[in-house]
């Protein structure tokens, strides 16, 4: 029986201290601060994450490189028939189910922003040690995109998600950040760091939500300049949007119409497939399928030397810090929720299949999707009539849209993009609300109204308020990553308290599961 | 259902075959010259022949006059755009000056090869001498027979191509007008390039064609050809008769084209491939849809252009010129326009214009206490220098007590100008704050100058410049001398202005040296504001109106503008061209100790958490949890 600790979740001290005030607390202040001076928020959050990158580039690095090699060996040691849930728990979803849900959670905005624009922006302006607008500049501008979108992203994910679902299904815990330091520690240590992680995940959460609403507002803004020709950059245009979007979410965290919004993200994902499918028969097929195989090869054939490398003798780490760092931490931003949703919709796969599948089911797919999209804005740049690539400098926002220029039915194209991305906000602004509403009651998965609604509204007001302060973007994006920092530390120590756990497995009381192979 | 697949797959077969009976008939080959107005035309007969169902295959463009004429001989080719004083003078034939009769010349001279000239398009292409109108009032010259008068040589710059044809080339020429001095020839291959070697003043004269949009542009003079040394060049299809037999459709498709092009219209559209940088392939479809000569245009591409801006100049300086050129190499897929605006620096910020050809004094306003930076921009390469030419009666050239002494009215060119704003900067510099700045037309304003309406003109040129030589002749105007800007603070309160000196003799009756400031040119590109977490990406890019343009990027630029000259210390910006890294200094054993103390706080941190684990004597096996620990599935 889980003891007493590992139900109470509070921080310890008086009543009132709990993960809700103290979080709620932190972003009323960061709130208020970015209100009031913009500039000073943007650059005391980027002055810390710059140092962060530059001195703790190694660590984050390293981490990843260690989450991915730790999921692995826990796929391939005798851990991996481990259930996620008890030993006659059968899956929830049936695997395709769960396969496009996984895919769901994966691709959001990102992947239709990034499409076309991070190859291109490789390819005219690539990594140290490279000619922009060669034929080997097309090539590495693959390579860095799979890696930034590739194992390294889901390895992240699959760490996360493994466990909160170990603790969640295996223990019976709740689903909160702190949960397995909580079970590991007695006493006062488990309860503080316990606390202290359940905090810095519900503001990595907030800040970036917050974060990736504002930009993603910002976005819809050109795409509808694009499209329709209302003025770009406008703060009124992005506030009315935003204002639909929040509206959208709010109400289907309130109401039964949860069900639309699910219909509506299957709709997305279909979009997503129908999208993906057109672009690779309309445009040049053989070169993207030429390209996805030799793009896969070199992902695959370099992987190990990228997974590691930082150019500390050339001194020219900007390049990896300003890219690939920024991505990590981005998804190490992302992972304490879309960690959860994961979790969630895997209960009864084996640890194995759970990490085989996590990892590189989604990457596949992603190199899928730069080989369809990059690769034909590649050919457009090398073979035909080009002018996208300087576009691409020009404003990466555009990229998307302008490569839609490119082909037959332009319109019907943006306009499909447009829908892709609005919806996309709204799931991961909704589950977004679900997912704080749970961690600040204590991991219930039926968080009451009130509280997403709650969550909800901070979300849009942060956001609101970061665009009307005239901030900026560069206030959000700061405030995007600042979340992630704290939350690598806290990673690490889940993913030691996992393994803890996990080398206890079968020494204690439960005697009854001695069926399961166990390294003793 | 089933039935519905076989059909479609009946359908796609007959598809399939009839698009391999299409294949097996031989295409209809069209080629073109290099430049821009020949490959329009072959585009458009391209376009009309695929319209009326004829096979098509372009290389557009195939080579050079003599290249075509081969290729058509021996049957590699079947079509392009000719003219007919070409055609009579690649076979050798005398020509006759009236146009009807080069035509059935040529028609007569061609048919035995298996070649036909259909009906003419409706312009004639003739070769031009074209020159700057100031060197042409210098000169009084008019005719060409003018220009071989003179006895000193000239540097006339052509088309490869003018210089090798035998009968109405550069040595023909000479021959026939008998020139004092032969002139010596620049070879340039296209036709911007020789253009802004002309403005530039690195020719005096270049051979165009009569439908260059330069000419009007630039306010180019064109000289008579007194002596009726070239022939009429008459644009017309030349096809081979196979290819007119094999295909009866492809006359009546080429008939259409016939006397529907006026010399302005060829113009404008060369306009838009030379100037506004559109594919030719854009600018012929687009034409033809207008003439409703085909009904519906292709998929367009997506061409969006690259502006550059520029402040409204005195003239049209080369360095405007070399930086466009430069773009245009560096962006060869993209359309370049340049752009005339009052406040480049917004418009650069905004993102209305990619980069900006700007004079050192406008990265500067003038602010409560001095200058100040206007922030937002930053030089990418230098493009040249400027010097400002003060212009006064000749009789006040001495300017006693202060360059501005006696001025109360000066003339600054046009509004928002360089001049205008580098007269600002100096009536605060010498104190001149009450001096009235006029702005106008420099021309109208040098005559105002001379007549007393104006006391003097400030013009910002480079030393030597054509315009300033042209202000002053004829005029009884003189230079004026900016003595004493090295005395007091004022090289400290304007670092951009470096001084300079003009030497006796650099203009036409300038006796004596002039002392003076300039400052210098850049292409200039957006630089914005504190970047938070890395310029560009990943996060960074999203939103942004505009981002600094990559270092890749403005290495091209300054490559491709060949700076060899850095970028003015006082101005913001990197001389990545000019970047030679030397060894870093030494490092000390240890760059940041700071990191250092973080670092090992951190470690033990870390190796603390993990003795407790180790230590940690909770995680009882795992449990059977309740299947749904709170009830409800969320």
């Amino acid at each position: 029986v889980p003891s007493e600790t590992d139900r109470k979740h509070g921080l310890p001290g008086p009543r009132w201290i709990s993960v809700f005030s103290v979080s709620l607390v932190i972003c009323g202040a960061a709130a208020v601060w970015g209100v009031w001076d913009p500039q000073g928020l943007a650059d005391g959050i980027s002055l810390g994450t710059n140092l962060g990158l530059e001195w703790f580039d190694w660590i984050f690095l390293l981490s990843v490189t260690l989450f991915i090699a730790l999921s692995l060996f826990l796929a391939f040691s005798s851990y991996g028939s481990l259930k996620l849930g008890a030993p006659d728990d059968e899956p929830e979803f049936g695997t395709a189910s769960w396969l496009a849900m996984l895919f769901a959670a994966g691709m959001g905005a990102g992947l239709l922003f990034w499409g076309v624009a991070e190859p291109l922006s490789h390819f005219m302006s690539p990594p140290p040690g490279q000619e922009a607008m060669t034929a080997r500049a097309a090539r590495w501008s693959l390579v860095m995109t799979n890696l930034h979108w590739g194992v390294h992203a889901w390895g992240i994910y699959a760490m996360g998600a493994l466990v909160l679902g170990y603790f969640g299904f295996r223990r019976g815990l709740p689903m909160l950040a702190g949960a397995p330091i909580r079970a590991v520690f007695d006493g006062t240590f488990g309860k503080v760091l316990g606390g202290v992680a359940d905090v810095v995940a519900v503001l990595a959460v907030v800040f970036g939500l917050a974060g990736s609403l504002g930009m993603g507002v910002v976005q819809m803004n050109y795409g509808l300049a694009e499209v329709f020709g209302v003025p770009a950059d406008s703060l009124a245009v992005s506030m009315a949007v935003l204002a639909v979007l929040a509206a959208i979410y709010l109400i289907s965290a309130a109401t039964a119409i949860d069900k639309g919004i699910k219909l509506l993200s299957n709709l997305n994902t279909l979009l997503v497939v129908v999208l993906l499918l057109f672009v690779l028969f309309v445009g040049p097929t053989t070169f993207i399928l030429s390209t996805f195989a030799t793009s896969l090869g070199d992902y695959l054939s370099n992987l190990v030397t990228l997974s590691f490398r930082l150019h500390p003798y050339s001194g020219e780490s900007d390049w990896t810090r300003v890219w690939t760092l920024t991505y990590l931490i981005w998804w190490i931003a992302w992972a304490p929720f879309v960690g959860i949703f994961i979790a969630r919709i895997s209960r009864g796969r084996t640890i194995r299949e759970f990490v085989l599948v996590v990892m590189f089911l989604p990457t596949l797919f992603s190199v899928l999707w730069f080989a369809v999209f990059g690769g034909t804005g590649l050919h457009l740049e090398l073979f035909g009539q080009g002018g996208l690539g300087s576009l691409v400098l020009e404003n990466t926002s555009q990229a998307l849209f302008a490569f839609l220029g490119y082909f037959p039915f332009t319109g019907v194209l943006v306009g499909v993009a447009l829908f892709l991305i609005f919806i996309f906000l709204v799931t991961s602004a909704q589950s977004g609300s679900f997912v704080l509403g749970m961690m600040t009651t204590g991991g219930s998965l039926n968080p009451p109204t009130y509280r997403k609604l709650f969550w909800g509204g901070v979300v849009a007001a942060l956001t609101a308020a970061t665009l009307l302060a005239g901030g900026g973007v560069h206030v959000l994006r700061a405030i995007a990553v600042s979340g992630a920092l704290p939350f690598t530390v806290i990673m690490i120590a889940q993913v030691a308290c996992l393994f803890h756990a996990l080398g206890r497995e079968g020494r204690a009381p439960a005697r009854s599961e001695a069926e399961e192979e166990v390294p003793s | 259902m089933r039935r519905g697949l076989w059909a479609a797959a009946a359908l796609a077969l007959a598809l399939l075959l009839a698009a391999g009976g299409c294949a097996r008939e031989e295409p209809v080959r069209v080629g073109s010259k290099f430049f821009a107005e020949n490959q329009i035309l072959a585009e458009m007969m391209a376009a009309l022949a695929a319209r009326q169902g004829v096979p098509v295959e372009k290389t557009v463009p195939f080579g050079n006059t003599f290249a075509l004429q081969q290729a058509v001989r021996k049957g590699n080719l079947d079509l392009y755009p000719e003219y007919t004083g070409t055609g009579a003078v690649m076979l050798g034939a005398a020509v006759p000056p009236e146009p009807e009769e080069t035509l059935a010349a040529v028609r007569r001279l061609f048919d035995p090869l298996g070649l036909v000239w259909l009906d003419p398009l409706g312009f004639n292409n003739n070769y031009v001498l074209v020159l700057r109108p100031d060197k042409a009032q210098l000169w009084e010259a008019e005719t060409i027979g003018d220009l071989a008068q003179r006895d000193e040589p000239l540097t006339v710059a052509a088309a490869p191509e003018f210089l090798q044809r035998a009968v109405d080339g550069m040595a023909s020429l000479v021959r026939r007008y008998g020139f004092a001095a032969p002139p010596e020839t620049l070879a340039v291959d296209d036709r911007e390039g020789l253009y802004r070697r002309l403005l530039a003043g690195e020719a005096d004269v270049v051979v165009g064609h009569r439908t260059d949009p330069q000419i009007a542009e630039y306010g180019l003079t064109v000289l008579a050809d007194d002596l009726d040394f070239f022939p009429v060049y008459q644009a017309a299809p030349l096809v081979s008769r196979r290819v007119l037999e094999a295909h009866p459709a492809l006359a009546r498709a080429l008939d259409k084209l016939a006397g529907r092009l006026d010399a302005a219209t060829m113009r404008r559209l060369n306009s838009r491939v030379e100037q506004q940088g559109l594919a030719p392939r854009e600018v012929a479809l687009d034409w033809l849809v207008r003439q409703g000569l085909l009904d519906a245009r292709p998929p367009r591409p997506y061409q969006k252009v690259l502006v550059v801006s520029a402040p409204p100049m005195d003239d049209t300086p080369p360095s405007t010129a070399r930086g466009l050129e430069a773009m245009r190499q560096v962006f060869p897929d993209r359309p370049v326009k340049l752009d005339t605006v009052a406040l480049p620096a917004e418009s650069l910020r905004q993102g209305w214009a990619f980069v900006a050809v700007l004079g050192a004094e406008h990265f500067f306003e003038r602010g409560a206490e001095g200058l100040r930076p206007v922030g937002g921009i930053e030089a990418v390469a230098p493009l040249g220098f400027r010097l400002a030419h003060l212009l006064v009666p000749r009789g006040r050239a001495d300017g006693r007590g202060g360059p501005f002494a006696g001025i109360r009215r000066l003339g600054v060119g046009p509004e928002h100008g360089s001049s205008q704003r580098v007269a600002r900067f100096l009536a605060d510099a010498y104190g001149a704050e009450e001096m009235e700045l006029v702005a106008g037309e420099p021309q109208a304003q040098a005559e105002e100058v001379a007549s007393g309406g104006l006391d003097a003109l400030l013009v910002m040129a480079p030393q030597g410049d054509s315009g300033v030589i042209t202000l002053l002749t004829g005029r009884r105007l003189a230079l004026r001398s900016l003595g004493d800007w090295g005395k007091r603070d004022r090289q400290h309160r304007y670092p951009f202005f470096r001084l300079s000196r003009i030497p006796a003799g650099a203009y036409p009756g300038q006796e004596r040296r002039v002392e003076t400031v300039g400052a210098q040119v850049v292409l200039a590109g957006p630089r914005p504001g504190p970047r938070a977490l890395g310029g560009s990406a990943p996060v960074g890019a999203v939103g942004s109106a505009r981002q600094a343009l990559p270092d890749a990027l403005k290495l091209r630029l300054a490559r491709a503008m060949d700076a060899n000259e850095a970028i003015d210390p006082s101005l913001p910006g990197d001389n990545l061209a000019l970047v030679r890294q030397a060894p870093e200094p030494a490092q000390p054993l240890n760059p940041d100790p700071r990191a250092s103390w973080l670092i090992a706080g951190f470690l033990a941190a870390l190796a603390a958490f993990f003795v407790l684990l180790a230590r940690a004597r909770s995680a009882p096996g795992p449990t059977r949890p309740p299947r749904d620990p709170q009830g409800g599935s969320g």
